[in-house]
């Protein structure tokens, strides 16, 4: 009864002040994530208070041409102070990016930028900023994140960075696509690994006013398949589409938008028109060099007979960290119920959850049985974020040294945004600890770490999927659940024509609807000489030629970009060498003259332009700013962001006081002492 | 005159109403929440909460005795401590952060000396005892927290005396475990 009567008085207070709510609200609230960039009034005064620094703006340029995008990124430095800045930023771009071009526009002057040892780069730059010059420096940070440096931005002035940077789209089960990431999860680096500090000092929200979206980006995009598309879509934002035969405009329908989320473009082909191989050339100096692609015919059985008596092992591994908070965790609470859901009472089953440390619901694997499933259902829902990402406990966990010695197929799924800075330590573990298990990843929020969980999945031996919403867990998880039960096309080979030196190295297992996809550089012109390839299935083998021909009318670009390609795998597959142990030496001598010769920032070369003349006189001083990421969409506030502890009681009580002593004076006092 | 002497007493009631509906909120919602706190399975204080209590600090010394909510946005604030998120949960291993009101339930933070001793209750097992280890000023305009190791922070605003609220220091009391 006293517990009713405390509710209603707390109702009753609740709807008694509406001015005293909002009032509330302006100075309670703990910090909040930057989901609704446009509701900003309560920025203006962020916890950083008003900086009137740098501010930045991009726009991406992206054009499809068969398997190779060619992206045009440019992004703004304004500089609104009274000094003279210098501009950094951090920004993440697709993973397997090749940055092979860089401008420096000011005003009508364009400064094109050159490819120097990493080192180098870097004393040019300082040198110019030294002496007053503008200059910009464009660095790789990580596999997928790189940093602009631009300096001597004078006041009031404007300084246009332009990068351009060759991919290659994805392919899987008909569905091309396409990601332009656009900003940072703040990665979680244990104590132990004291690698990402660079990265912090990014990562600070700033504050925008509600008229437009601080860090607005503009994306336009063109796709040239050479054949009609079904559908092009953007799963996480609204576009606007324009065809002109087999070409297609895409662009945002809003203009610009806060870069708070990765973009995402998929496009599939008409049924029955889809490309089943292909095979692209470029010459580039002394070598040819192409780009493979064959998608095997869907001649794979499921993985467990429905007849034999064999079963699966799944062990789904979710990340309850605090960078998971918001909507990620849904996500990921969401994919694990469809998971669950999916077991058949002959299959196994075990649920790891990490945060600071990691605990199995179950002591080991136990099978999907109605109670079980129910047990672990309950579990799923209380799953909450918080705390640390100590990724390492859980992989021991969920890949114990000593495996069980059965036939069952042990499939470990890991749930996760990636949000870690002890990745090469993890990809060791995942491969000393592998055995015959096989790792999948699924990313989860708008901005997971992709790098992280592509090649996670490449030492796991297994796939890996992106969920950026609600919306599309569905569609991810089943197709990741249709191949986890499919098998393998194995023992792959392709005999090339003539020496090449292929990337990836070993070809990997393919599952259905995946293609297999190489990069070869060849020492003698392959122009019209024919590519055999073979692999064995689970029912038959199969075998299929491919001829190299010269690229059709208006598909020129498709040839494009073919080298770089290359270069960038080759640079990403001594890279990983290096995380497997190789002298540090020895890679960066093998790195350097790819790099060099494809012009591509590696971690060895960076991007610098310099302008001819001091723009900066030498009197004035130079301050140094930083632009920060937007937080990535939906997720809680990060570890270490201050609370707003404060509110207005004792200002109102006090002004309330006087107000009452000067009520009591204005009544008593009569009217004739005022006159 | 009468109609100024009645204008005042108007705005006096209004202000006094805003500063009392502050403190009666945050002192009645303790009151519910240790109501919820004492089910087997702590739920929503009152049907139309937002956060839920985590755990309970207590002071011996003081008399004092709180409930932290689960932070995550809104205005759980308003109600008790706050417990961040994305820091590690109360009584877990690991940093956990916890924001309060200067002038409502972390008022009493103002006197907190180095060497007391407080006890933080789960929901289950034994409580931890933390002992607070120094207690310091901090400006927001210089960016972040940065802390590293096992314990508890408790943050409030400062001055603590300061009328209007939003202004850019914090009062952070550092506590570490005792084993």
């Amino acid at each position: 009864m006293q517990r009713v009567l405390l509710i209603v008085l707390l109702g009753w207070l609740g709807c008694a002040s509406a001015a005293a709510t909002t009032r509330l609200e302006a100075g309670a609230p703990a910090p909040e994530p930057l989901d609704e960039p446009r509701a900003g009034q309560l920025r203006l005064s962020g916890p950083f208070g008003y900086r009137p620094a740098i501010q930045l703006a991009a726009e991406a340029n992206i054009r499809v041409t068969g398997l190779v995008a060619h992206v045009t990124l440019s992004q703004t430095f304004r500089n609104d102070s009274e000094s003279w800045v210098e501009g950094e930023y951090l920004f993440p771009l697709p993973d397997q990016a090749a940055v092979n071009r860089l401008k420096l526009v000011i005003g009508e002057r364009v400064i094109l930028g050159e490819i120097k040892e990493k080192q180098a780069a870097k004393q040019i730059y300082e040198q110019a900023r030294a002496s007053g010059r503008k200059a910009s420096l464009v660095e790789q940070r990580r596999p997928n994140l790189f940093s602009n440096r631009v300096a001597n931005i004078g006041p009031g002035e404007e300084v246009q960075v332009e990068l351009h940077y060759i991919e290659r789209v994805a392919y899987r089960d008909g569905l091309f696509s396409l990601r332009l990431p656009t900003t940072v999860t703040p990665r979680y680096t244990p104590a132990l690994f004291p690698a990402a500090q660079g990265v912090w000092q990014f990562q600070h929200p700033q504050p925008a006013t509600d008229a437009v979206p601080i860090q607005p980006i503009t994306i336009r995009a063109e796709i040239n398949m050479g054949l009609p598309l079904a559908a092009v879509d953007a799963p996480y934002h609204d576009i606007a589409l324009v065809r002109e035969q087999a070409r297609y405009q895409v662009r945002l329908a809003r203009g610009a938008v806060p870069m708070d989320r990765d973009f995402q473009l998929s496009w599939r082909p008409l049924p029955g028109s889809e490309p089943r191989a292909a095979l692209f050339h470029e010459r580039v100096g002394t070598h040819e060099y192409a780009l493979l692609m064959v998608l095997p015919p869907d001649s794979a059985g499921p993985v467990v007979a429905p007849d034999a008596g064999l079963s699966r092992e799944l062990v789904f591994v979710i990340d309850t960290s605090g960078s998971m908070g918001g909507s990620s965790i849904e996500q990921a609470r969401e994919s694990l119920g469809y998971a669950l859901r999916r077991l058949t009472p002959r299959d196994r089953f075990n649920i790891i959850e990490f945060n600071s440390s990691a605990r199995g619901l179950f002591p080991r694997s136990v099978d999907a049985s109605r109670h079980n499933l129910a047990r672990a259902a309950k579990f799923v829902r209380q799953l909450d974020a918080g705390g640390g990402t100590e990724m390492l406990a859980a992989l021991e966990l969920a890949l114990p040294l000593a495996q069980a010695d059965d036939d069952r197929v042990r499939q470990v799924v890991f749930i996760t945004d990636g949000a870690v800075g002890n990745e090469v330590e993890l990809f060791r573990q995942i491969e000393r600890r592998l055995g015959r298990s096989r790792l999948f990843t699924v990313g989860i929020g708008s901005a997971p770490n992709a790098w992280f969980m592509r090649k996670a999945a490449q030492a796991g031996r297994g796939e890996h999927v992106m969920i950026g919403s609600s919306l599309v867990i569905q569609e991810e998880m089943h197709g990741l659940f249709t191949r986890l039960a499919q098998t393998t096309l194995a023992d792959l080979d392709v005999a090339w024509p003539v020496a090449v030196d292929t990337f990836p190295k070993a070809i990997p297992d393919l599952y259905p609807g995946q293609p297999l996809l190489i990069s070869a550089r060849a020492e003698d012109s392959l122009l019209n000489s024919t590519v055999t390839l073979s692999g064995t299935g689970a029912r038959a083998g199969w075998q299929t030629e491919l001829v190299a021909v010269p690229a059709a009318a208006g598909m020129e670009a498709a040839y494009t970009g073919i080298g770089t390609l290359w270069a960038r795998a080759a640079i990403e597959s001594l890279m990983d060498e290096k995380t497997l142990g190789r002298d540090e030496q020895a890679v960066r001598d093998a790195v350097l003259p790819i790099a060099l010769e494809h012009q591509i920032v590696s971690p060895y070369t960076s991007f610098v332009a310099v302008e001819q003349q001091p723009s900066r006189p030498p009197e004035s001083g130079l301050e140094k700013e930083t632009v920060a990421n937007l937080r990535p969409s939906g997720q809680a506030p990060q570890v270490y962001a201050w609370p707003r502890t404060a509110t207005d009681s004792r200002f109102h009580l006090l002004l309330g006081c006087l107000a009452l002593v000067l009520a009591c004076v204005f009544w008593r006092s009569p009217a004739w002492a005022w006159r | 005159m009468r109609i100024l002497a009645l204008a005042c007493l108007g705005l006096a009631l209004n202000q006094l109403g805003a500063g009392v509906y502050i403190q009666l909120k945050a002192a009645l919602a303790q009151q519910l929440i240790a109501h919820a706190w004492a089910q087997p399975e702590p739920g929503k204080p009152w049907p139309w909460a937002d956060t839920r209590p985590i755990a309970r600090l207590e002071w011996p010394g003081r008399g004092e005795s709180l409930y932290v909510l689960s932070g995550g946005r809104g205005n759980a604030l308003a109600f008790g401590p706050a417990h961040d998120p994305a820091s590690a949960p109360p009584g877990a291993p690991g940093l956990s952060i916890i924001g309060g009101h200067r002038d409502t339930h972390f008022r009493f933070l103002a006197d907190v000396q180095a060497g007391e001793e407080l006890l933080l209750h789960s929901q289950t097992g034994s409580p931890r005892r933390y002992q607070v280890s120094r207690s310091f000023i901090a400006d927001t305009r210089r960016g972040p927290l940065r802390a590293a190791g096992d314990g508890l922070l408790l943050v409030t605003c400062f001055p603590f005396d300061a009328l209007r609220s939003g202004g850019p220091l914090r009062y952070v009391v550092v506590a570490r475990p005792l084993l």
